[in-house]
């Protein structure tokens, strides 16, 4: 028994002795003069991407280790981390020449992972002092995350780089909180309302009143109100079902702001606190409750959150009259469900898109909705510097367009309205001019809240639930017991 | 070995500290003696001792070089050494090592252990920063060493200390066995219960993480029991709960039990391989299964057959009965863990009663309710508690099939709620302390069920030992 014992006790030293031993050992590496960085590039969860990048240090130089992390659906949409990898030499180069004997290697860290884990890992990371210098995310987590202190403010350095100079005005308002700037827009996309020809023609419209429905609809002539009675007329006339007049999407998401919007109401004031204008929305909602339980154009269940089925049962145009989505939708739609009838070609023939028209009882205006996604730098980013030097070079049109085309986004620099492989990109170029349109959502900490309770309001009238003042009494309940003095009723 | 043998035959006055002794020498050492050189890019820096490599510091290379933080930890080894020196001393006075001898020097052993191991990685960074490593390996080698050396004087002092006193040795093995149970219910439930009570005491949420945690009293509570969707909310829950739990997870599978033990061997026991294809299928698929079989037409399944049949009404059925569908995937996934606990319940009643039973005439359904349910009285209690706190905690099918919807909370039980304000919003701002303020209720109701139903089942008479034994 005695001699077991102490065979076992004395077994389990050498073993923890050999496990502590193992640890590996570090040897000390001067800086080489050249030396190869190696580019680590996650496709997806277990699918890893090398990519060498040779970069030359000069002597005394220093090697600044730069990591980027970015969200994107393989392939299409790689470009966003991809470009800035193909931006390393060009941010070198101007290092070189201004005689600064820094230089960046980067690590990039991309994958296709769900909105709020990737919101939350950057959140945790952020906590645990490891962040990843750059990260490119939808522009409302600016509310969140420079409130947090998450974030470099760049907005003294923004005009250090000749290149930011390109980008298109009214993007750089999203990427603005209190007075600051936050970060650098990636890509734009834009949320137009796109109408069936032939079912338009098959109500008796005439060519030229169909193929003049854009401009119509830009000018303010062919309004919301019109697209609800044309649609209407549609369902009553049973050139399409009962709730096929006019689609939206089948869950909560940035589109419902653009129709408080375009009913005149406002989100942010003067202060924080985000505004919650009473008759606006219940316009909105005496809309969506007119829509949707008094004249059939939209079935009663639309919100059910099926996008599979929402998807292909609107690709052909041959079920629904008007469909509000977005721009990236028509790569969607011609790449999974019309690649037997003709692909983008049928939808060129078949398919109009215009902003979303103007609301007459509202502002008048036709209008959209883009929610960009900038590339941002975190606070515990060493060389800030650096990373917003290598965002400036892959700020430029030659990637950004290879980006937009691949992934059907828009572009977000005024140089390539005129850039041949932009503008041959027929659907880009022809969308581009939707940004004309655009509002966006809030960087506000308190947006998400506040678009929960806005969108209780759309549930709770489209299924019938309640009707529309008592929906807006029921917001008006959730916001006060959710956000307090951070929400003004008007 | 020769020295072991030696101190056993000598009585158990000192055993343990043969190595206690040199092991808390051995730690005092280790801690005070290996002044290690810390250089940083090349420069000399500062020499520190094996305790506050063990203990963390940091080094910040970018504002020059710089020790952040020295901490308690240094003095906790060399205390360990000095308390078990202590220890041996007095007990050498005694001239018998007790119980708490040897208790106490695992516990610190263990502790400081931990502490230490807790440490390890980011010790081993600034090491590894500071380009000492191979230093800093030997100086953690003699912590680990030292810290093997208390515990095994420690577990020698308990033998020693059983020796003289064998009822201590009973006390020793009923607290061991019951060991790791305690641990896992402290680690898993005791302790983030008490974390869930503090967060629904903050408004920790995305925009203030990386803030210490703001403190604003029962503010979380007020909003949830002032939410308009409140009772709506707690009455689906209960709905969900007891509907579910009452057709299935019991019901059914109590029918089932009673179905498949009473035809063929065989036969039943394909049945119920049946019935647990839903619980081992991914949720995910089983929900996609689900959605396809509910769909509109040209995809849903059910319509499909309705359209064979002439049928005119074919909706969207997760629209059109959202709760029938809740609680079929939700008792079809649930009845097959009570059907299995009840068919061994029914197949360990012993033949001899049924027989018995028979022959006096009864029927099937008297065999059934004056011999079997009866004797299954403990597996009962144990499903019907079991599946309400799993049901009570569960959402995930719920998530998936419908999200709480239709319209407005249509099917969203309690743990949705919660789950939906810590982590699950569209554009992604989490609200941990909301979230901890619901799941925190769920906890309570959750431990007020299972008194009820101990009280209820009168649980401690099903556990006395059968009266039939004690005659």
């Amino acid at each position: 028994m005695k001699s077991k014992f102490w065979t076992i006790v004395a077994a389990l030293v050498v073993v923890s002795l050999m496990l502590i031993s193992c640890q590996p050992q570090t040897v000390t590496v001067e800086v080489p003069v050249k030396e190869t960085v190696e580019v680590v590039k996650e496709v997806e969860v277990e699918v890893t991407k090398e990519v060498e990048v040779e970069v030359e240090v000069p002597v005394g130089g220093e090697a600044v280790h730069i990591v980027a992390r970015c969200k994107a659906s393989p392939p299409y949409e790689e470009g966003r981390c991809n470009n800035l990898v193909s931006a390393v030499g060009a941010a070198n180069q101007a290092l070189a020449d201004a005689g600064d004997d820094r230089r960046i290697e980067l690590e990039i860290i991309q994958d296709d992972a769900d909105w709020g884990d990737y919101k939350t890992e950057f959140e945790l990371a952020s906590d645990a002092g490891e962040a990843p210098d750059i990260i490119c995310s939808g522009h409302e987590h600016i509310g969140d995350w420079a409130t947090a202190g998450y974030l470099t403010d760049i907005t003294d350095m923004i005009g250090d780089y000749p290149e930011f100079a390109d980008v298109i005005d009214s993007l750089w308002a999203a990427t603005e909180l209190g007075g600051k700037r936050w970060g650098i827009p990636q890509d734009a996309e834009a949320r137009p309302m796109y109408y069936s020809k032939p079912l338009l023609r098959e109500l008796g419209w005439t060519d030229e009143e169909v193929e003049s429905l854009d401009e119509r609809v830009a000018a303010g002539e062919f309004t919301w109100e019109d697209m609800l009675d044309t649609a209407a007329e549609a369902v009553e006339k049973g050139i399409v079902e009962p709730g096929d007049g006019w689609w939206h999407r089948p869950s909560n998401g940035p589109d419902f702001l653009y129709y408080y919007y375009a009913t005149g109401g406002e989100i942010k004031g003067e202060t924080d606190a985000l505004i919650f204008d009473q008759a606006a929305a219940l316009k909105v909602y005496e809309m969506l409750y007119d829509a949707a339980q008094v004249r059939n154009i939209i079935r009663p269940d639309k919100l059910d959150g099926d996008w599979d089925y929402h998807k292909e049962y609107t690709s052909k145009f041959d079920k629904v009259l008007f469909v509000f989505e977005g721009t990236w939708r028509w790569a969607s739609w011609h790449t999974n469900y019309l690649t037997d009838v003709g692909g983008e070609d049928y939808l060129f023939e078949n398919v109009g898109f215009a902003p979303i028209p103007a609301r007459e009882d509202g502002t008048g205006k036709p209008t959209t909705l883009t929610h960009p996604l900038v590339y941002m730098i975190s606070s515990q980013c060493e060389h800030p510097d650096l990373a917003l030097l290598l965002i400036s070079k892959a700020t430029v049109k030659e990637l950004n367009t290879t980006y937009a085309v691949d992934s059907g986004h828009l572009g977000i620099l005024k140089s390539q309205s005129d850039y041949a492989p932009y503008t041959s990109a027929k659907f880009l170029s022809l969308t581009l001019p939707l940004l004309e349109y655009t509002t966006f959502l809030p960087n506000s900490p308190y947006w998400s809240t506040w678009s929960e309770a806005y969108f209780l309001g759309i549930q709770a009238v489209e299924s019938g639930e309640l009707t529309p003042e008592e929906a807006v009494a029921l917001v008006v309940d959730q916001l006060q017991n959710n956000l307090g003095d951070n929400v003004i009723i008007r | 070995m020769s020295s072991t043998d030696q101190s056993t035959t000598s009585g158990p006055k000192l055993s343990g500290y043969k190595i206690g002794i040199p092991g808390a020498v051995l730690a005092i050492v280790c801690f005070f003696l290996p002044w290690i050189a810390f250089i940083v890019e090349d420069m000399p820096f500062a020499s520190l001792t094996g305790s506050q490599i063990a203990s963390g510091i940091t080094i910040n290379t970018n504002e020059g070089v710089k020790l952040l933080h020295g901490s308690m930890l240094n003095y906790l080894i060399p205390l360990v050494g000095i308390v078990v020196l202590m220890q041996a001393f007095f007990a050498y006075r005694r001239g018998h090592v007790s119980r708490w001898d040897g208790l106490g020097t695992i516990g610190l052993g263990v502790v400081t252990l931990l502490i230490v191991w807790g440490q390890f990685p980011e010790t081993s960074q600034v090491a590894e920063r500071a380009r000492i490593t191979l230093q800093f390996q030997y100086g953690i080698i003699g912590v680990y060493l030292a810290l093997a050396a208390l515990i095994i004087a420690g577990v020698l002092n308990v033998r020693a200390a059983t020796k003289r006193d064998p009822s201590f040795g009973a006390t020793l093995g009923a607290w061991g066995f019951m060991s790791p149970a305690t641990f896992l219910v402290v680690v898993f439930f005791f302790i983030p219960a008490i974390i869930l009570f503090i967060l629904s005491m903050t408004n920790l949420s995305s925009s203030n993480f990386s803030e210490p945690w703001h403190f604003i009293g029962f503010e979380n509570f007020r909003r949830m029991f002032n939410d308009t969707f409140f009772p709506k909310i707690m009455g689906n829950t209960f709905k969900y709960v007891i509907l579910t739990l009452g057709f299935f997870n019991v019901g059914l599978a109590l029918v089932l039990a009673l179905l498949t033990s009473n035809i063929d061997r065989r036969a039943g026991f394909l049945f119920r391989v049946i019935w647990l294809l839903p619980r081992i299928t991914p949720s995910v698929v089983y929900i996609v299964m689900w959605r396809r079989f509910t769909q509109l037409p040209p995809y849903g399944i059910i319509n499909w057959f309705l359209g064979m049949a002439g049928v005119e009404h074919q909706p969207y059925w997760l629209n059109e009965m959202p709760w029938l569908f809740v609680i079929l995937v939700n008792g079809f996934v649930g009845a097959s863990f009570g059907m299995i606990i009840f068919t061994s319940a029914i197949e360990a009643i012993p033949k001899d009663y049924i027989t018995a039973a028979k022959v006096d005439g009864a029927s099937t359904w008297n065999v059934i309710r004056d011999i079997i349910l009866p004797l299954l009285r403990w597996p009962l209690l144990f499903v019907t508690s079991y599946q309400t706190l799993s049901l009570l905690v569960s959402f995930e099918y719920i998530l998936l099939l419908t999200q709480g919807g239709p319209g407005l909370f249509t099917t969203e039980v309690w743990a949705l709620t919660s789950y939906k304000r810590a982590l699950f919003t569209y554009f992604g701002t989490n609200q941990w302390g909301q979230g901890a303020a619901w799941g925190l209720i769920l906890v309570i109701i959750a431990i007020t069920a299972s008194i009820v139903y101990l009280r209820v089942f009168q649980f401690n008479e099903l556990v006395q030992e059968p009266k039939i034994d004690v005659l």
